[in-house]
Formats: structure tokens, sequence, C-alpha cells
């Protein structure tokens, strides 16, 4: 009977002790211990495939005056991954961007630094550095990457944090003035400089790694059939190129972002739904087109589009296969129409998507929590 | 009608249709959301024609309407004017952008202003067809058993896009492609010739 009486509770915390162990790495809230190597991580110069480097291949949007360093990106890290980076030190920026999930945010939603919601979940993360047009957030609003990773922490949903604020508690601190002396050659600590480091980890999230970046390497064009791939990636990714790759792979991009904002019929005919890019800039022409992640991990960067209304794949290949969508401003750049996809073409495209998977990036030491728990 | 015929009368169709919306068009006011111009040029050539100007573009799209409409749907306390508190965080810049009387929000006047700016910026674009390989590339892209591949190239090199292919199932290509198929493959060829047929890849400069 006493053994009994003991085997529930072991049972639950063996469970417990388990799901803390598999969760996703969390950034330390009271504990401040860095895990740093002694030699940084190699961040710039990067030895990158040739179907990211060849003439007319590089969309790379770093700016001159911040150029990725392996220091910088270190420094970077440590403040994407700091809570103290929020007004009550619970969220970071790795709390809505989680690695595993190719730095996406797996809720529909984020949630901010009070558990208020967001009006959209935060976006992936990966090869943003080459998303050339250099606007970000689903409606582009942010100019440059300096600038966007500045916004969620001065929001008062998400991160609640004063930068002048914040870089008089990092210049407190024992370890930022080194980290800061290392990135940009002084221990001084602004707004400006917490962008700069935060904007090259952002950089340097990079994907190359992919069963279709090892297939590439080994082909003579991205349109010829890949000696890794099955039959029916083979044929997805023949299907992919024909019918998605006008926008997803425009002039053989092979980063998978769509080259613009586009509008795919989410917005619907509600006149309150989000007007994406139209509510930035109250041009009619905007109003329901969003800028498009890369597709590169798409496999693990559910649920899908700025509310997360495609739970998976298969609901976003839907839409755009079977759906008569409704918007005014459908198709405004781009015709996009019910594709009629067959079952099997349906598998076989989301066969080829899971090829983008980098597990590599997913793991990677580089990009992971650097506090001690 | 030869093809250069065709192609010709197809340009000159274009042309008019762009022309004359353009002349039709008096500055940024919309025109009534309605079905696109369709300029028919054969099953691969047709494709929309849109007016390149935001705020006036010949066929479906949101007028300044919509966005005015849009706004103020966030006027939560129905006093006709909007506040920063009562527009998402991302938005609120809104404010400060359109505020000419200093009040802190947006009154309805402020707000058409604000549209009305917007709407006259320009978007220029152009689209240009894709290069499309036809019924060849919807064969290369059933990855097909060698047996099969060269055998189904032929099919189709002796037969032409068929128009409707929902009407053509019966025609001599499909008869001949469901012989040489299995149900998975046929139906994926139908699905393919289909999706060419209908709509041709279309892209923007």
């Amino acid at each position: 009977m006493t053994i009994r009486f003991l085997f529930g509770p072991l049972l639950v915390l063996v469970f417990v002790l388990t799901a803390a162990a598999l969760s996703p790495s969390r950034p330390a809230a009271g504990n401040n211990t860095l895990n740093l190597p002694a030699t940084p991580y190699r961040y710039a110069n990067v030895e990158l495939p040739a179907h990211f480097t060849q003439p007319g291949r590089n969309h790379d949007n770093t700016p001159p005056d911040n150029p990725l360093s392996d220091h910088g990106a270190t420094l970077g890290r440590v403040l994407f991954y700091d809570r103290r980076l929020s007004a009550n030190n619970t969220t970071s920026c790795a709390s809505c961007h989680v690695q595993a999930h190719a730095f996406a945010d797996p809720k529909p939603f984020s949630r901010g630094f009070h558990g208020a919601r967001t009006d959209r979940r935060a976006m992936p993360l990966v090869n943003v550095r080459y998303y050339e047009r250099a606007r970000f957030f689903w409606d582009e609003r942010a100019g440059n990457l300096e600038e966007m990773v500045l916004l969620p922490i001065q929001s008062r949903i998400e991160m609640g944090q004063d930068l002048n604020g914040l870089a008089g508690t990092l210049a407190r601190d024992a370890m930022y003035p080194v980290l800061f002396a290392r990135a940009f050659g002084d221990r001084q600590i602004t707004g400006e400089r917490i962008g700069k480091a935060l904007a090259q980890f952002v950089r340097s999230i990079v994907s190359y790694q992919s069963r279709y970046d090892e297939g590439r390497a080994r082909a003579q064009s991205a349109q010829d059939d890949f000696e890794n791939f099955t039959r029916q990636e083979n044929r997805g990714k023949a299907l992919f190129m024909r019918n998605c790759g006008t926008c997803h792979m425009k002039d053989g991009n092979e980063h998978f972002f769509v080259p613009t904002p586009g509008n795919t019929g989410l917005r619907g005919t509600d006149p309150a739904a989000d007007g994406g890019v139209g509510d930035a800039t109250l041009r009619p022409a905007d109003l329901g087109s969003f800028k498009s992640p890369s597709l590169r991990n798409v496999e693990v960067t559910a649920p899908y589009g700025h509310d997360g209304r495609f739970a998976t794949l298969d609901a976003l290949i839907d839409h755009y296969s079977d759906n008569p969508i409704l918007d005014p401003n459908l198709g405004y750049m781009i015709p996009v129409g019910p594709l009629n996809f067959t079952a099997s073409e349906k598998a076989a495209l989301i066969a080829f998507l899971k090829t983008l998977t980098d597990r590599t990036l997913l793991t990677d030491p580089r990009f992971s929590n650097p506090f001690m728990e | 009608m030869t093809t250069l015929t065709r192609t010709l009368l197809t340009t000159g169709a274009m042309l008019i249709g762009v022309a004359a919306a353009a002349a039709q068009a008096p500055g940024p006011s919309p025109r009534a959301r309605g079905t696109p111009e369709r300029v028919e040029g054969g099953p691969r050539k047709a494709f929309l024609i849109r007016e390149v100007r935001s705020g006036g573009f010949a066929g479906p799209m949101s007028s300044p309407d919509a966005v005015i409409e849009r706004l103020e749907s966030f006027d939560a306390n129905g006093d006709h004017r909007i506040s920063r508190d009562e527009l998402p965080e991302r938005m609120q810049a809104l404010v400060a952008r359109g505020d000419r009387n200093a009040d802190a929000a947006l009154d309805s006047g402020e707000i058409r202003s604000l549209v009305t700016a917007a709407s006259s910026e320009r978007v220029s674009f152009s689209f240009r067809s894709e290069p499309s390989d036809g019924l060849p590339g919807v064969v290369n892209d059933l990855k097909l058993s060698a047996a099969k591949h060269e055998p189904a190239l032929a099919i189709v090199s002796r037969h032409k896009l068929p128009r409707n292919v929902n009407e053509a199932t019966s025609s001599g290509l499909f008869a001949e492609m469901k012989a040489l198929l299995d149900d998975e493959e046929y139906e994926n060829f139908v699905a393919g010739t289909a999706r060419l047929s209908r709509r041709p890849p279309v892209i923007i400069k």
C-alpha cells in the first residue's frame, strides 16, 4: 500500500523533471551566470554554400555601420536571452522567438511581460539577414533590423522597458561592460549599441544545412532532381517551383522569402480585420498585405500566418489549394487562385517543405541560451 | 488566326485597356469594386490587367473608404474620434502623424486627410509572363519511372494544351495518358494540366 501511495507522486516528479529537461531553453531570471566559450563562437565569415553566394545572390541587408562580428553577435546572444530586457525581468526575446521553432513563437498570438496577448505572433528569425528589402514585422513598419529589435523591448505590451533605463541597468552589471567593450571597443552602453548587438545576433541566424542544401550542393540547378531526395520530395520540389516558386523563389532566391509583402486573402472581407501593411502605410493597395517569413524550417514554425490561423502545413496548403479566397485586394501583386492540388500533390509538397528543416540550426549552441540554469 | 496575329491583337488590346483605364481615372478616386478586366489572348496568354496607380486601380481593389472604415473600426467609445489608446500599439504613431489640431486624437477629417495623402502615392510595377515548359513540364513534375517518362513525353508532344480540361478529359491526350499512367499519376497529370490551362504563371518585374 505504501509503495502504491509513493508511486503516484514519484511518477509525477519524474514527469516534471523530464518535462523541464526537454523544455526549450529558458532565459535566466535570477541567475545571471553566463556560460560562454573562452574563444567566441564563430558568427562572422561563416562559409556558406554556393547557392547563397554566387553572383546575383547576395541579398544581404547588413548595413556598413554594423558589420557582423563574433564578439558583437555574442553580446547580442546574451541580450537576446536576458529576461532583464523586460520591465519585470520575466520576458526575453527568446520567450517568443524559440530556437527549437526556428525562432518563431509556437503560440498563435505572442504574449508580453504581463501576460497580455499581442495581436500577432512573433515571426521566425531565420535568414532575415537576406530579406533584401530590410523591412521587418508582418506589416514592415520597421525600416531596418537595428530598429526592429528595439521596438519589442520598448513595447508597453511585449517587454515594457525604457531603453535608457535598460542601458543603466546593464552598465551596473558585472558582465555587460566587458561584453560591450569586446563588441564595440569601449564599455559604453547605449540603446543604439543594444540594437546593433541584437541585430548582429539575429543576422547570424542563418539556415544553410538542411537536406535541401545538401541536395542543392550536388545539383547543377535547383530545378534538377536532388540525389538525396525521395521521388516524392523531388515531385514536391517540382510542384513547389512551378506553383509556389513564382513568389517564394523569385529569381531563384533560395532563402525562400517572398520579396515583397503580398496579399493572399488572409484578411477576407471583414472591414475590422488586421490590415497588415495597410495599417502602417494607410494605402488602400496595402490593405491585407503581409510580409512572409522564409519557408526555411517551416516544418517547425507552426502555427502559420500573422495570427497563427493555420495550425498545420496541411491547413496552410489547403488555403492556397482549395478555398475560394475573398478579398478585394487579392492578387494585387500576383494573381493567386485556388491551385486545386490533389491529395498526393499536397503530400508531395509537404514532403518537400520538410526538406527545408535545418536540424543543426535548431540545436546549434551558438544560438542557444548562454545563461546557466 | 495565326499565333503572330493573336499576339498582336492581344498586345493591342492590353495597350488600349491600360490607356483607357488611365484616361478615365480621375486622380486618386477609386474605381468601384467589381470583376477585373480580363484580356483574353489564348489560354496561356490571358492575365489580369490592373491600373498601376494606388487609389485608382482598375479591378477589384480596396478603396480609400476601406482604409477609413478600417480606422473607424477602432472607435471603441463611439465618439467619432480615434485616440491613441483605441489603436493597437503598432498603429499609435498614426495619431501624431495626422493630429493637426493637437487634441491627441484623429477626427474624421484628419483620418480622411491621412488616407487621401497615402492613397495618392504611386505604386509602380509591371507583370511579365514566366517561361513555361507546357505539357512536358507537367509530365516532368510527375517524376514517372523511366519506363513511363519517355512514352508520356511522346504522348504530350502530339497534343496541344486543352483550353478546358474538364471538357477535354475524354480527348485523345487524356485517353492516351490514362492508358499509360496509374490512377494517382493520371489524377496528378489532369490536375497539373488544369492549372497550366487555367492560370498562366505571371510575376512582377
